[in-house]
């Protein structure tokens, strides 16, 4: 390798190696050195957004996808190449918050950066995977930003972990090689990722519910002003009518019998 | 920012960190090297994260530094009350 980072290949060229590398065959070192100049080529697109976040206080963490699964992800999605697969360059936010804090940071991802576009994984999750994405388009070139939730990340870190142990296929919805061997406390594999599936929808039922506990909280804090406000507007409004009684009642201390007069009944004549 | 060369075994979860500082050339050149020489290991991931520090690496790639029962206990049993 070069001390100095090789200018891009062309898009011609990022084509063409995508599909030598889509083979069967291990990719060979010449093809691994272009792969490198494009790695390293969008490592300066990261860096340019990872700073643009963090000056805008967004911490980040970026990483450029490894060659391996730039590799498989290539050989198992027969329609991508290079120039389209969104993740060679990515960076994640974790924050404590809920999904309308979520929605809020992902307006301002939106804000900050042009181009960009919105891959909401909560409503359509990935074999589990629950988080908010936004694509931005650097120099032409995307950059994935994930924005967890602690529990959507939580979720996504104790999956990638489980993968690394029983197959990253799980991570694709792919079969495992042995769903019926024990993994822990008599528990086969299948039953473990299973597990994690339906864990992953009841964090999503969890999000929505605290979401919607929070805006009938809000509501209720508002009608409980509104009340609040209204018993004052009724206790201004007695006092005013207490206070219109005693006039009256002065009044008709003074006029007494004019008040007092008998009432008068007749029948209408025939 | 710092960048972060990170060697981990899958199968294992032992993980080698090397903190390069801001010197992004040198982690991104010594990172294709390893890659190179693991490439006969697929349980192998060579990567450089970057970072504002070694704890908020820790926060966000968590699945490098625990376990599966460490990173559930941490993070998914507590949905609060």
């Amino acid at each position: 390798m070069p001390d100095q980072p090789a200018p891009l290949l062309s898009r011609s060229q990022i084509r063409k190696l995508g599909s030598r590398l889509r083979k069967p065959d291990p990719p060979t070192v010449e093809d691994l050195e272009l792969l490198e100049r494009v790695r390293v080529a969008y490592g300066q697109i990261l860096d340019d957004v990872v700073r643009t976040l963090f000056d805008h206080g967004l911490p980040s963490t970026g990483r450029l996808k490894t060659t391996r699964t730039i590799v498989e992800k290539l050989r198992r999605n027969p329609s991508m190449g290079l120039l389209t697969m969104q993740d060679i360059a990515g960076t994640r936010i974790v924050a404590e918050m809920d999904r309308d804090e979520q929605d809020g940071m992902v307006e301002r991802l939106m804000g900050l950066l042009q181009n960009a576009e919105i891959v909401d994984r909560r409503a359509n999750p990935s074999f589990g995977y629950r988080a908010v994405h936004v694509i931005a388009r650097e120099q032409g070139y995307p950059v994935e930003i994930q924005v967890r939730t602690g529990l959507q990340n939580a979720w996504a870190q104790v999956f990638e972990r489980l993968a690394d142990v029983v197959g990253r296929q799980i991570r694709y919805g792919e079969p495992l090689d042995d769903p019926d061997e024990e993994f822990a406390g008599g528990l086969t594999r299948q039953r473990i990722v299973d597990f994690f599936m339906g864990l992953s929808e009841a964090i999503d039922l969890v999000e929505a519910r605290i979401v919607m506990t929070k805006k009938i909280e809000h509501q209720i804090e508002e009608h409980m002003r509104q009340l609040q406000d209204a018993k004052g507007q009724l206790q201004d409004a007695k006092d005013k009518f207490r206070a219109a009684e005693a006039e009256l009642r002065d009044f008709f201390g003074q006029f007494g019998p004019l008040a007092q007069a008998p009432a008068t009944f007749r029948r209408q004549p025939e | 920012m710092s960048y972060f060369l990170l060697v981990y075994d899958r199968m294992t979860g032992a993980v080698d960190v090397t903190d390069y500082g801001d010197q992004r050339d040198r982690a991104m050149r010594d990172r294709f090297q390893r890659e190179l020489a693991e490439r006969t290991r697929p349980e192998v991931e060579v990567v450089v994260l970057s970072a504002a520090s070694r704890q908020a690496l820790e926060s966000t790639h968590a699945r490098y530094f625990r376990s599966v029962r460490e990173l559930a206990e941490s993070g998914l049993m507590d949905v609060g009350p």
